[in-house]
């Protein structure tokens, strides 16, 4: 049996935040994004859940971060020129260790940009958006199934980890619609963050001895405990101990910064998603996320149906940068190709270095998206470089 | 309005070839400011309707040079702008933000409020449509009670009343503020040439029918305009130092019933809601009256206008850097 219906990737966002238990969404208009911020104004206010209109970009990330500080699942969504404002927000939510969920449908930047035109050169400013390199999870889906899906994932490991976390689309995925079978599309597994136990909680005395950032090994998420409860809650974008109290330095307070990298990078393996569709004996692999995963989905097509063997790696995850999984993929590769829409081949910087030896190609174009041929004709004469 | 006798400038200098919707009153707004205005003047546009209409580069339909400047930046890039030009030496051509209600009552509001306590000395226009009609008709504070948007949609129109920009920029205390409306070229020029003599910060607020957000037909875009004026939904005024009030034009007072069923965007108001609308109408009215009314009194008692021409802190700033 299926179930067809007409949906573009902003609209399964929207599905996917819901599905994953999504319960307060701040939008603020703007191309190519505002389908996200229609969707979830027409439906949460429906089954009782909070959508609002906030007066720019930066209001909307706090509205999220205010309702989640309080236990609600939030989501916004944005494009480039939004994310822009939204960053020391967004920055906050790392230091606060506050889940939310970021949808950026990307469009052509800098600044303005191309409002109506789509591009893929967000990826490193999102990947690398946190000052002092802290990581955060991002995201990329190609097409309305994965939009939906990622996004349950999203704010899977936005609770698990207290996290901020990016779904980094692009305006062809966001804003192309397509037949999308409901039947295949998967139960929504969900989680929630972990709440400081409620038994815990009963005397006034246990009470004070709750802290805010706890953590026992510095790679443990502290544990969930609501603003204004019956525990004392500090929430503060500073520096802070595990009680959080302002402190600028203390060896305490080094630690809870190092806490904030090592919950994410020392647990990737559990952030991580990929696609792999791996041809044995494959002396090229192509990569790609977003759009240009599509078309480089269809350029592999072709090139076997030529007798080319090439794998090709459909990237839902930019970061943490899924380094095994890549590395397993590209192990018997001579020839490793990038695709991206951006100029200089942003992603492919990130990764080139885990390849020494190998031959990396970036195929990218700007304004415009990536044809297959272009992509076929990139594997094509790579490989007749080793001959 | 009968009584005011005003030739309108010949000279177009908004070309023909622009990308509005037809019938955009945000288009003659800025046919209208221009022509008050004169060649001798820099826009500077934020993110708004007005990114597209100006035309893609290198065509520009305004006919005068406009810096296109990020959506919550128009007062602030255009304080830097006029500063860069006093500092220059000069002291003529003007400088004028050109912003939709979006930029100007919510992201760029910040900025706005800033230039105003700084009685920065540039004229802040904006063309409200009651929207953000760039991106697709999504609510804004400026977005009246009962009006439907995309984001506010018939089940749930829009619950809160429209922002009253006026009376916050009044309470900054600028030296002109304006409201006015393209159904009233003549209205509208004499403000703006009037602001153009006046230093300071100036704001003139124009009443801008959208017809595929508002849902009309683009031909009853000015009589959607006057119904607005008629019905007191948009009163026309003048407001001198933030305290002088006086009244453009006394209008008739038709019921708001009229010009709400000429739009689409109010099509769902039951009997109810525009009976309330009515009468938040007159209690804002009466309310205007009193503020009419006492200023008329301090005016007569102070023996003439309040308001004067101020000193403006960049401006020294500007000569003394010249002088070193």
């Amino acid at each position: 049996m299926s179930l067809f219906r007409i949906r573009n990737g902003n609209q399964m966002i929207a599905e996917g935040a819901i599905a994953a238990g999504c319960r307060f969404f701040a939008g603020y208009p703007i191309t190519p994004a505002s389908g996200i911020y229609k969707f979830m104004i027409d439906e949460l206010p429906k089954r009782g859940d909070v959508a609002i209109s906030s007066p720019d970009e930066i209001s909307a990330l706090a509205f999220c971060i205010g309702a989640s500080q309080r236990g609600f699942k939030a989501m916004t969504a944005t494009s480039g020129p939004g994310f822009s404002l939204m960053v020391e927000t967004l920055q906050y939510a790392v230091m606060t260790e506050t889940p939310v969920v970021i949808a950026l449908v990307q469009r052509l930047g800098p600044s303005t940009g191309g409002a109506t035109q789509g591009g893929q050169g967000d990826a490193l400013f999102v990947g690398h958006s946190i000052a002092g390199g802290y990581t955060i999870p991002v995201f990329s889906p190609s097409n309305p199934v994965e939009a939906y899906e990622l996004t349950i994932h999203a704010f899977n490991v936005a609770e698990k980890f207290r996290t901020p976390v990016v779904l980094l689309t692009d305006k062809e995925v966001g804003m192309t619609s397509e037949n999308v079978d409901y039947e295949k599309l998967p139960d929504a597994e969900t989680t929630g963050r972990k709440y400081f136990v409620q038994s815990r909680r009963l005397s006034g005395q246990d009470g004070e001895k709750y802290k805010t950032y706890a953590f026992g090994k510095r790679d443990e998420v502290p544990e969930f405990a609501e603003v204004g409860s019956d525990v004392k809650v500090t929430i503060t974008g500073s520096a802070h101990d595990m009680a959080g109290r302002l402190q600028k330095n203390s060896p305490e307070t080094i630690e809870v910064l190092r806490h904030l990298q090592e919950k994410i990078a020392l647990h990737a393996d559990e952030v991580t998603k990929l696609d792999l569709d791996l041809s044995e004996r494959s002396d090229t692999v192509v990569l790609s996320y977003g759009i240009s995963a599509r078309t480089s989905c269809e350029a592999v097509a072709n090139l076997r149906s030529k007798g080319k063997r090439v794998s090709f790696v459909n990237l839902q995850t930019l970061f943490p940068i899924p380094e095994k999984d890549i590395l397993k993929a590209v192990a018997n590769a001579k020839n490793i190709v990038v695709v991206e829409e951006n100029m200089t081949g942003l992603y492919k910087s990130q990764i080139e270095k885990l390849f020494p030896g190998k031959r990396v190609i970036g195929v990218n174009d700007v304004g415009r998206m990536i044809t297959p041929e272009k992509i076929e004709q990139a594997v094509l004469s790579s490989s007749r470089k080793d001959n | 309005m009968g009584q005011i006798k005003y030739q309108l400038p010949a000279e177009e200098i908004l070309a023909p070839g622009h990308f509005a919707c037809p019938g955009c009153g945000g288009t003659l707004a800025m046919r209208y400011a221009l022509k008050a205005l004169g060649r001798k003047t820099i826009l500077v546009i934020p993110a708004c309707c007005w990114t597209v209409i100006d035309g893609p580069v290198p065509f520009s339909a305004a006919g005068v040079p406009v810096f296109h400047t990020a959506f919550e930046t128009a007062a602030s890039a255009a304080s830097g702008l006029k500063a860069g030009l006093e500092m220059q030496g000069d002291h003529e051509t003007t400088v004028v933000a050109f912003a939709g209600d979006g930029g100007t009552f919510d992201i760029g509001f910040q900025a706005l409020s800033g230039a105003a306590e700084r009685n920065e000395d540039f004229i802040y226009i904006c063309y409200d449509n009651e929207a953000y009609m760039n991106t697709g008709i999504q609510r804004s504070s400026a977005t009246p009670f009962g009006a439907w948007t995309t984001t506010t949609p018939s089940e749930s129109p829009k619950a809160e009343n429209k922002k009253n920009i006026i009376e916050i920029l009044a309470a900054h205390r600028i030296p002109y503020l304006a409201t006015t409306s393209v159904a009233y070229p003549d209205d509208m020029i004499a403000k703006i040439q009037k602001a153009k003599e006046i230093r300071g910060m100036r704001f003139i607020h124009v009443f801008s029918p959208c017809p595929p957000g508002w849902k009309f037909e683009p031909e009853d875009s000015i009589k959607i305009s006057r119904m607005a004026i008629k019905s007191k939904v948009f009163p026309l005024l003048e407001i001198f130092d933030g305290v002088d009030y006086r009244l453009s034009h006394e209008p008739a007072g038709t019921p708001v019933r009229d010009y709400l069923k000429m739009q689409g965007r109010f099509r769902h108001l039951k009997e109810k809601q525009i009976e309330e609308i009515q009468k938040t109408i007159d209690e804002e009215w009466e309310r205007l009256k009193s503020k009419l009314v006492s200023s008329k009194r301090t005016r007569q008692s102070n023996g003439g206008p309040l308001a004067k021409e101020r000193n403006l802190f960049h401006v020294k700033r500007g000569e003394a850097l010249r002088k070193e």
